[in-house]
């Protein structure tokens, strides 16, 4: 089991590099000097060539791209992310005060699609062929084919707009506003999240619950004459959710960049709406240091579930030594 | 008698395609869905003969936000009296064409390097096959989004982007074929004839993987669709005055408030193509897969 960990963890490391490396060379790619980038194209009118020079060497662009990416990398490492050119905040304390919002979304949002999906997906499967699993089937495909932020807009029409039941924006918590205005706030943009991960979780435990109930050791234990139930919670659920595990990790990555929609329509102060608000302004610090935090916390989420998937199954760790 | 059988086996005797689509026509959500998408495309290909107006140039500030149903204007007019139904049609196909363009455009790479990485193996196969690896343990949507801040807003880029981060999927699922197909009798066949390799991948692998790959492209004009319409509704894709389906979405949230109609139409036209697209790569994936031949 170590040697598992320590492999894959040495395995991360070069996905991290690359991804840094290109996050770091974003602004490089960029059609345009990035010095003019940097101070935004109206400053170049006014600026003379001293001037110009000065500014390329404030910003270090005089060395070469390798030693940059060495001290971008170093400072990374070390939670330094630069400043922004905007508000001229420190861009890794900005992400990190903003990360709470977005991981309370996201769990939310996991959590619901969970509540939703496991008896759908199970009904579905102890109901092989019949009116519930063609039902079932038939939601997870509308589920899948709606755009998630339109079916938050939607939901913004009909409870905030026609209904007045919930707020459509910001974010309330519960130590300060009472946790009935917390989850009153956190319910819409929850549930607009959560909705392409209930439809392929659906799918997925609906055609796992089928492999596993034609198991011989389930039939064993029907056959022992315990109740359905009894096998069905004890027996097949267990081995019926490793897939469900590994999708929610694969997925981790889909909600993350559905954050950036949801946080934006809802106003939910996350890292997800910093991301757009960054965009807007062009504060390409803030745009790279967003980005390679998401894209660490999402090789963390999948590090962490390749763990517990091989902690549940022996046969994988077993196989990659 | 025997000769009897062989006549009747003759008649009964189908190619593999004739017996796919024999599958396909009796899956009802496919023929509904390809019913519905040719519906879609006709309407959107065919926009001039539907509607009279521009959805462009046609503005007319006296017949602004005029609701569903108005006299001349079926589905109302948006905020600067452009009518909804001719930017409906013509939006379809921009939303339409993207998502086919980048389906099209990340299968043909990822196709050529799954082929170029099953085929050879070796050094070039591990080298390949790490930067797919790694490509698709980024965060899809996200990495999309951090191009387009770069790449600047156009509907081009918006296609460039996706495409790029939609590639890896074709490329392992490729090789994966490549690596089962090249094992085959009449490769060796192919190879001891002395073919190149370019004409052994393209006339004999590759036509032969070709199943799982058109599943997955069906599926994947779905969700570039999707995909396209969020980085448009983001304000990340083309220009405000294009027609098109996620832009229409990102213009209607002003208005949400009093004239929900401008939100719930483009949204309910987007859902509809992409169900459509996705029964209709259900019904392949079934017709492919012999376990669920009756």
């Amino acid at each position: 089991m170590r040697t598992y960990i320590i492999k894959r963890l040495l395995q991360a490391i070069p996905t991290l590099l690359v991804i840094s490396f290109l996050i770091f060379s974003l602004l490089y790619i960029t059609p345009g000097d990035p010095v003019l980038i940097m101070l935004g194209t109206s400053d170049n009118q006014t600026m003379t060539e001293e001037e110009y020079q000065a500014a390329k060497h404030d910003m270090g662009l005089d060395r070469p791209m390798l030693a940059r990416y060495g001290e971008f990398l170093t400072g990374a490492l070390r939670g330094d992310l630069g400043k922004s050119y905007i508000t001229d905040e420190d861009v890794f304390d900005t992400i990190v005060s903003k990360m709470p919002a977005t991981l309370i979304l996201t769990l939310a949002a996991i959590l619901i699609a969970l509540m939703i999906s496991i008896p759908l997906g199970i009904l579905a499967a102890i109901r092989h062929n019949s009116i519930w699993d063609t039902l079932a089937t038939f939601l997870a495909t509308i589920g899948t084919s709606l755009p998630k932020f339109w079916f938050g807009l939607v939901l913004i029409i009909f409870f905030s707009q026609n209904l007045h039941w919930l707020p459509s924006q910001g974010i309330a918590y519960p130590l300060e506003d009472g946790w009935l205005a917390f989850f009153r706030h956190l319910i819409l943009p929850a549930a607009s999240l959560s909705l392409g991960l209930a439809a392929t979780q659906t799918r997925m435990i609906r055609s796992s619950m089928l492999d596993v109930l034609g198991q011989d050791y389930v039939r064993f234990a029907r056959s022992k004459g315990l109740k359905e139930r009894a096998v069905i919670i004890g027996h097949a659920m267990k081995n019926a959710m490793i897939p469900v595990v590994t999708v929610i990790g694969s997925e981790f990555g889909s909600l993350l960049g559905g954050a950036v929609v949801t946080e934006t329509i809802f106003s939910w102060p996350g890292i997800g709406r910093l991301a757009m608000n960054s965009i807007n302004k062009r504060d390409y610090p803030m745009i790279q240091g967003n980005t390679l935090v998401m894209c660490a916390i999402f090789l963390t989420i999948n590090l962490l579930v390749d763990i517990v998937c091989a902690w549940l199954n022996p046969k994988i760790r077993l196989d990659k030594q | 008698m025997a000769k009897e059988t062989r006549s009747k086996e003759q008649v009964k005797a189908t190619s593999y395609w004739q017996d796919i689509s024999r599958q396909f026509r009796k899956n009802k959500l496919a023929l509904v869905g390809l019913v519905l998408l040719l519906t879609i495309i006709i309407l959107c290909a065919g926009a001039p003969l539907f509607t009279s107006y521009d959805p462009v140039t046609d503005m007319e500030l006296m017949d602004m936000l005029l609701p569903p149903g108005t006299q001349g204007h079926i589905l109302g007019t948006d905020d600067c009296g452009r009518d909804v139904w001719s930017r409906l049609l013509y939006g379809g196909r921009t939303s339409m064409l993207t998502g086919l363009v980048v389906a099209l455009l990340a299968s043909a790479v990822g196709i050529l390097v799954g082929c170029v990485s099953g085929y050879f193996g070796g050094l070039i196969d591990n080298l390949l096959m790490r930067v797919t690896d790694i490509m698709m343990s980024f965060p899809f949507l996200v990495i999309a989004i951090a191009l387009m801040a770069v790449l600047g807003s156009s509907q081009k880029n918006v296609i460039i982007a996706l495409a790029i981060v939609s590639w890896p999927q074709f490329a392992r699922l490729t090789r994966s074929q490549v690596l089962f197909v090249k094992e085959q009798e009449y490769v060796e066949a192919a190879q001891v004839a002395g073919f190149g390799s370019c004409r052994i991948i393209f006339c004999h692998i590759l036509p032969n993987c070709m199943g799982p790959l058109v599943i997955q492209t069906t599926l994947s004009v779905g969700g570039a669709i999707l995909s396209a319409a969020s980085l448009n509704f983001l304000g990340l894709g083309g220009d405000a005055t294009l027609p098109d389906w996620g832009v229409m979405l990102n213009q209607g949230r002003s208005y949400m408030q009093n004239y929900p109609y401008l939100t719930t139409i483009p949204g309910i036209a987007i859902s509809l193509t992409v169900l459509a697209v996705n029964w209709i790569g259900d019904g392949i994936r079934d017709a492919f897969d012999p376990k669920l031949r009756a």
